[in-house]
């Protein structure tokens, strides 16, 4: 019986470590070389109003942890091997502290999805060019899309602007005079909006 | 008109890549803000279904074909010419496909450092 315990006791501390260990991970991205890929984009990167009229959501909030990189997509050959690797889609624990555009619930942790990571053979980190990846413990300006499913998913070049301490370079204060200025432009005016289940106006 | 015979009146010859291996018709897992996406290494391209029927049901051919070509032609190793619009399909630009063979600082950048 008091093996069993003693047994049953390890056990759980290796779960608490495994759980402590994948909050606290963190990913150097420099580290890596970069493998931008290029879209065309329905709005016009290079103009900030644009970029807040194509999110859905533009809020200030820092990353908290890195849980998981998910590959979606990948291809397989006939004999079950990969033809193919899967594109990466990096999930993050964002704190708001603030919403520029729309609601989202501020002071409590809600996960986001970066449209990029790590390739899957973990030699290299792939996104748009002229964007970035986002680091735990920082803090950015975030532009998000609502997704059909309620969560969020940040993807594009620009959709996360470090804010450094005290806001030197007023990051925060040119999302909110875009915001204020606005554009959607007319090529995002069949994309369909979704609303967020972090949003304050969320009924489900 | 499908995406399929669009994109088949650019492969026309023996050199041409597979097109099925090249295509991913995208639509349903993510809502996203972009028409074409090519992956340089995979030589991969993604296109926004819901984009492309949206060209196709306003009888915006050009267009749809246009993005097709455009983002083949990336999956091929051509990049954007120093003189190209920031976007094909914006109002204001032109609808010529605008991508060069001399300048490939992309898909070299990638090669090179993958």
């Amino acid at each position: 019986m008091k093996y069993l315990k003693v047994v049953l006791l390890i056990i759980i501390v290796i779960i608490v470590c495994a759980s402590l260990a994948s909050c606290s991970k963190s990913i150097d991205w420099s580290k890596y070389p970069a493998i931008p890929s290029e879209a065309l984009f329905l709005y016009n990167t290079g103009d900030l109003r644009e970029c807040v009229g194509a999110a859905d959501y533009v809020f200030v909030a820092k990353v908290v942890s890195l849980d998981e990189t998910v590959y979606e997509r990948e291809r397989f050959n006939e004999d079950g091997t990969s033809r193919m690797d899967g594109i990466p889609y990096t999930h993050f624990t964002v704190i708001l502290s603030q919403n520029i555009k729309g609601s989202l619930i501020i002071g409590e942790p809600i996960p986001i999805v970066k449209h990029g990571g790590l390739n899957q053979k973990k030699s290299a980190v792939w996104y748009f060019e002229g964007d970035s990846m986002p680091y735990v413990g920082k803090t950015y300006v975030f532009s998000a899309i609502g997704q059909k499913d309620g969560s969020l998913l940040i993807s594009g070049p620009r959709t996360n602007i470090l804010v450094e301490k005290g806001d030197p370079d007023g990051v925060i204060s040119s999302f909110e005079e875009a915001y204020a200025n606005e554009v959607v432009n007319e090529e995002l005016a069949f994309v369909k909006r979704h609303i967020s289940k972090y949003d304050v106006n969320y009924e489900g | 008109m499908d995406i399929y015979r669009c994109l088949s009146d650019f492969t026309t010859d023996e050199s041409a890549v597979d097109i099925y291996d090249v295509v991913e018709l995208y639509s349903s897992d993510h809502s996203v803000r972009y028409a074409g996406l090519t992956y340089f290494v995979e030589r991969k391209i993604e296109l926004n279904m819901e984009c492309f029927e949206e060209y196709i049901a306003s009888a915006n051919y050009n267009k749809a074909t246009n993005v097709c070509a455009h983002e083949l032609a990336h999956a091929m190793a051509l990049s954007h010419n120093h003189t190209d619009t920031t976007s094909i399909i914006q109002p204001f630009a032109t609808s010529v496909i605008t991508l060069s063979d001399t300048d490939k600082r992309s898909i070299s950048y990638v090669l090179n450092n993958y």
